[in-house]
C-alpha cells in the first residue's frame, strides 16, 4: 500500500499530467481516495512474478486507454448535440448552453468513463512503472481517438490527420516518458 | 477557423499545461497523503497552488467541451497536444531545467504533427455527400420511401 501511494504521488508530482487523471482529481478528489484505500494489497513487482505484473500492467493501460477513448469519443458526441456553444451563448445565454450540455446523456457517460480511465490509471499505477504507463497510455490514446473518431464519429481522418496523429502518439511518447 | 476559435483553441493548450503545473508543484508542497490521514486531501485542496490548479484545469475542460462543439476530435487533440511542448519549454527556459536529446525529439515531432493538421479543415462536413457516395439506388430509395410515407 505504502508502496502504491508512494507511486501514486510520484506520479501526480511527475509532468506532464494525463487529462483524465486530472478531471479525475477535479471530478471526485474524496471518492478517488475512497477508492484507493479499498485496493487489496497489491504484491511487489521485485518478487517472482515479473511477467505477471507486466501482463497485469498492459492490461490496466488496455482499460486506460479504452476508458479514454470512450470519454473522449461521447464528450465529442454531446458537445455536436448541443452545438456551436459560441452561437448558443449568443443565442441563448449561458444558463441555457451549461443547462444543456449537463443534461446530455452523452455528456454524463463521458465523465463517467473518464473517471473510469483515472481510476484503471491508479491500478496500472500500482502494478507498473510511472515511465512505462503515462507514456504508453498517452500515445496509445490518440491513436484509439483516431480511429474510434473515424469509426463512431464519422469525421473525416484523411492522410494528413492520421500523419498528424502519428507524429504526436511518437512526440508525446518520447516527452512523457 | 475565426481569430475567436483559435484563442479558444489556445486557451484549451495553455490552460491544461499551467493547471497541470499548479498542480503538481502544490502536490509536492503538500507531500504524502496518508491513508490514515484523510484529511490531508482537504489540506492539500487549502493549498492556493492546487486551488488555482483545479480552477486552471475547469477552465481548461470548459474550453476543450467548446473547441469539440465546433471541431472535430481528431482536430482538437492533437492541436491541443501543443501543451506538451510548452511544458517542456517552460521547463528548460522558465525553470533551467535540463531537456534531454530525445525530449527535444519529441517536441519537434508534436510541433510537426500540430502543423500537418493546421492546414486541413477543422470539421468534417456531415451535410454534404462526397460525390462518389452519391449514388443512383440510394436516391431510388429515399424517393420510394418518401412516396410511402404520403
Amino acid at each position: 500500500m505504502k508502496r502504491f501511494l508512494s507511486r501514486l504521488r510520484r506520479f501526480i508530482t511527475a509532468d506532464p499530467f494525463p487529462r483524465a487523471c486530472a478531471l479525475g482529481c477535479i471530478l471526485s478528489p474524496l471518492r478517488g481516495y475512497g477508492a484507493v484505500a479499498n485496493i487489496p494489497q497489491q504484491h511487489s513487482a521485485s518478487g517472482s512474478s515479473l511477467h505477471v505484473s507486466l501482463l497485469y500492467t498492459w492490461s490496466a493501460i488496455l482499460a486506460i486507454v479504452f476508458a479514454s477513448v470512450v470519454g473522449d469519443v461521447l464528450l465529442a458526441r454531446a458537445m455536436k448535440q448541443v452545438g456551436d456553444v459560441g452561437a448558443l451563448w449568443r443565442r441563448a445565454g449561458l444558463g441555457v448552453v451549461i443547462g444543456r450540455t449537463l443534461g446530455n446523456p452523452n455528456f454524463l457517460f463521458g465523465v463517467t468513463a473518464m473517471a473510469v480511465a483515472f481510476f484503471s490509471l491508479l491500478f496500472a499505477l500500482s502494478w507498473g512503472d510511472v515511465s512505462l504507463v503515462a507514456p504508453a497510455a498517452a500515445s496509445l490514446t490518440f491513436i484509439g481517438n483516431a480511429v474510434a473518431a473515424k469509426i463512431f464519429l464519422h469525421e473525416k481522418v484523411d492522410r494528413r490527420r492520421w500523419i498528424a496523429a502519428g507524429l504526436v502518439a511518437a512526440g508525446v511518447a518520447l516527452l512523457a516518458g | 477557423m475565426t481569430f475567436r476559435k483559435y484563442l479558444v483553441l489556445a486557451g484549451v493548450t495553455v490552460f491544461a499545461a499551467a493547471g497541470d503545473s499548479m498542480l503538481s508543484h502544490g502536490m509536492k508542497q503538500t507531500g504524502n497523503i496518508s491513508l490514515n490521514h484523510l484529511q490531508g486531501v482537504i489540506f492539500a485542496v487549502l493549498n492556493p497552488w492546487v486551488a488555482i490548479g483545479i480552477l486552471l484545469l475547469l477552465a481548461f475542460f470548459a474550453t476543450y467541451m467548446t473547441a469539440l462543439s465546433w471541431a472535430d476530435l481528431t482536430y482538437v487533440l492533437p492541436a491541443t497536444s501543443l501543451g506538451y511542448v510548452l511544458l517542456a519549454l517552460v521547463a528548460r527556459f522558465v525553470l533551467h531545467e535540463h531537456v534531454s536529446p530525445l525530449r527535444w525529439l519529441g517536441i519537434a515531432l508534436i510541433t510537426g504533427g500540430v502543423g500537418f493538421i493546421a492546414g486541413g479543415p477543422e470539421l468534417t462536413k456531415h451535410g454534404q455527400r462526397e460525390p462518389d457516395a452519391v449514388e443512383a439506388p440510394q436516391v431510388i430509395g429515399t424517393a420510394v420511401s418518401r412516396g410511402a410515407g404520403s
